[in-house]
């Protein structure tokens, strides 16, 4: 899928975004520059690149915390702050809230965004509950769940306002690898339910290939797009899409941008 | 890891098993309790120790008894006074954490003062509080208040500090004002910390309440206590002491109570913590 062309503004774009914040000792640092990024309408883009190439601040921008330095940040035309209701955000931790039983947790941007939950919120996020195998489980404590259940949970949680796009900031770093390849199916499964635009930031570059329509390769200091790659793997991918040449090809070309500059770790990126 | 939760696979524990390890908790104590008493008794009597230096147990009981109903008026006078510190700690400590927790400055300007109050031994002011308040209740209060009121409000400030970085990134995204992130997310967060607080301060309002009848009272077991040792009454003392440990000991279980009963999740979340 590509940048849809036309009528139609792109769900998300990013454009000549530069972000300088200042450090604790006084002097200015330089996260982003002259970061340009259009995702379209029910789009998968992945950022990924080593630590500290901005793929979080470019997360920060798009939910309107941070304003960019330089630059424009818009969801479908329009500037971010007067969108926020079309942005879910999902973090590397869960962070439900301990007493609070599932159920409720997914509730609580309703309750925040409200003040009340009504009857109508409570079906909803029982079916979205439902959707990620969770059904049974709504009216336990967050404790009592599985690190890949609670972020099944987390994910609900950032639904249940049903935004159009899903921002997820390295979502399944926190988990074991076996866990964390169950999620990317199960995520990719519920893409292909409720079709959002989704901006996936992760230091995986399997998984970024995997979930993936494009993947933005960053590099740090000051961060900036160091390649885009597309991936023309079909759809719906499933545990053979990692054996196929596509698969191979994407993600010796992602780490070879990665490790390019040094040749002995470019060796030992080919090697693996 | 999907299936359905509730269904039993292990045996249910027996009645008798659930009872064995239910008493547990209180029979092992108990008996400990009894124990030392009895030891306590022993020695007194097969080494002829008297009254005045250390009276057996049966002594304490006599001389509490022979007070009789005039006991209750200073029970209730020390439990009042108690319980007026207490709340007004609990009044003053929560909100002044809340502001204190938001407000850097306010921090900043507020915590040598803080500090001072509590570098300063309350004991050493009382008196002079009692000139400035007069000898009556308030003066107790405000004693009892400034010995407990120090750990809740670090317990409280603590906890409101300590939510985690990605909960607070959470409820930043959220767009949560000033209250509801507060009465939503910081203050359930702090919780557990609000209730250490609250078990100090308990403890500490008991300590408070028997320094302030020291100081100034006519009636409550700490008045008793001085009362009873100018006329070298020791086991009517040792009485005294004894009703201010169960009186303590009540108080502090009555706020794991409520912690138990209103903040099960709390409670939780401590027992999670120490293992």
């Amino acid at each position: 899928m590509s940048v849809a062309a036309g009528a139609s503004p792109p769900s998300l774009h990013l454009d000549g975004v530069w972000q300088a914040f200042r450090s604790a000792d006084g002097s200015e640092v330089l996260a982003l520059r002259d970061f340009s990024l259009s995702v379209a309408e029910g789009e998968f883009v992945s950022l990924v690149g080593p630590s500290g190439c901005g793929k979080s601040t470019a997360l920060r921008l798009i939910t309107g915390l941070v304003a960019p330095t330089r630059g424009t940040a818009a969801i479908r035309g329009l500037p971010v702050r007067e969108q926020l209701d079309e942005v879910g955000m999902v973090f590397q931790r869960a962070t439900l809230l301990h007493w609070l039983s599932i159920e409720d947790n997914v509730l609580l941007p309703v309750r925040v965004r409200r003040g009340r939950v009504g009857p109508a919120d409570r079906q909803r996020a029982r079916e979205l509950l439902e959707l990620v195998r969770l059904g049974p489980f709504a009216s336990k404590l967050p404790h009592e769940l599985s690190g890949g259940m609670q972020q099944r949970a987390a994910i609900c949680r950032a639904l249940v306002l049903d935004p159009s796009i899903l921002l997820m900031d390295e979502p399944f770093g926190a988990l074991d690898a076996l866990t964390r390849e169950e999620m990317c199916f199960e995520l990719l499964r519920l893409w292909s339910e409720k079709r959002k635009t989704i901006l996936f930031v992760t230091h995986s570059v399997p998984e970024a290939v995997l979930l993936s329509d494009r993947v933005v390769v960053m590099a740090p200091r000051p961060g900036r797009t160091a390649a885009v790659e597309t991936v023309a793997l079909p759809r719906p991918r499933t545990l053979q899409s990692m054996g196929q040449p596509e698969f191979q090809a994407r993600t010796q070309a992602i780490r070879q941008v990665i490790y390019g500059r040094d040749p002995e770790r470019a060796a030992a990126a080919a090697a693996l | 890891m999907d299936a359905t939760p509730n269904a039993p696979l292990l045996p249910q524990p027996s009645r008798a098993q659930r009872l064995w390890r239910s008493g547990q908790g209180v029979a092992v104590p108990a008996v400990t309790l009894v124990l030392f008493v009895l030891l306590w008794e022993g020695v007194v009597r097969a080494f002829g120790i008297p009254p005045y230096l250390l009276p057996a147990p049966s002594r304490v009981a006599t001389e509490l008894d022979k007070l009789g109903v005039q006991l209750w008026p200073n029970v209730g006078a020390t439990l009042l006074t108690v319980l007026a510190g207490f709340l007004v700690s609990v009044a003053v400590s929560l909100p002044l954490a809340v502001v204190l927790a938001a407000s850097p400055f306010v921090a900043r300007a507020v915590y040598p003062l803080l500090l001072i109050t509590q570098s300063t031994p309350i004991v050493a002011i009382a008196p002079i509080l009692v000139v400035m308040l007069g000898t009556g209740q308030l003066s107790r209060a405000t004693i009892t208040f400034l010995i407990a009121f120090f750990p809740l409000l670090v317990g409280t400030v603590t906890g409101l500090l300590s939510t985690p970085r990605d909960t607070v990134e959470l409820s930043r995204v959220l767009r949560t004002s000033f209250l509801q992130d507060l009465w939503m997310i910081r203050l359930p967060a702090a919780v557990p910390f609000v209730f250490s607080g609250l078990k100090v301060a308990i403890s500490l309002s008991v300590i408070g309440a028997v320094v302030a009848e020291f100081v100034t009272a006519n009636k409550g077991l700490g008045y008793l206590i001085t009362q009873s040792t100018a006329f070298f009454n020791v086991p009517l003392a040792f009485g005294a002491v004894i009703l201010l440990s169960l009186m303590g000991v009540t108080l502090f279980q009555a706020v794991v109570l409520v912690e138990r009963v209103f903040f099960p999740w709390s409670a939780q979340a401590e027992r999670l913590a120490r293992e």
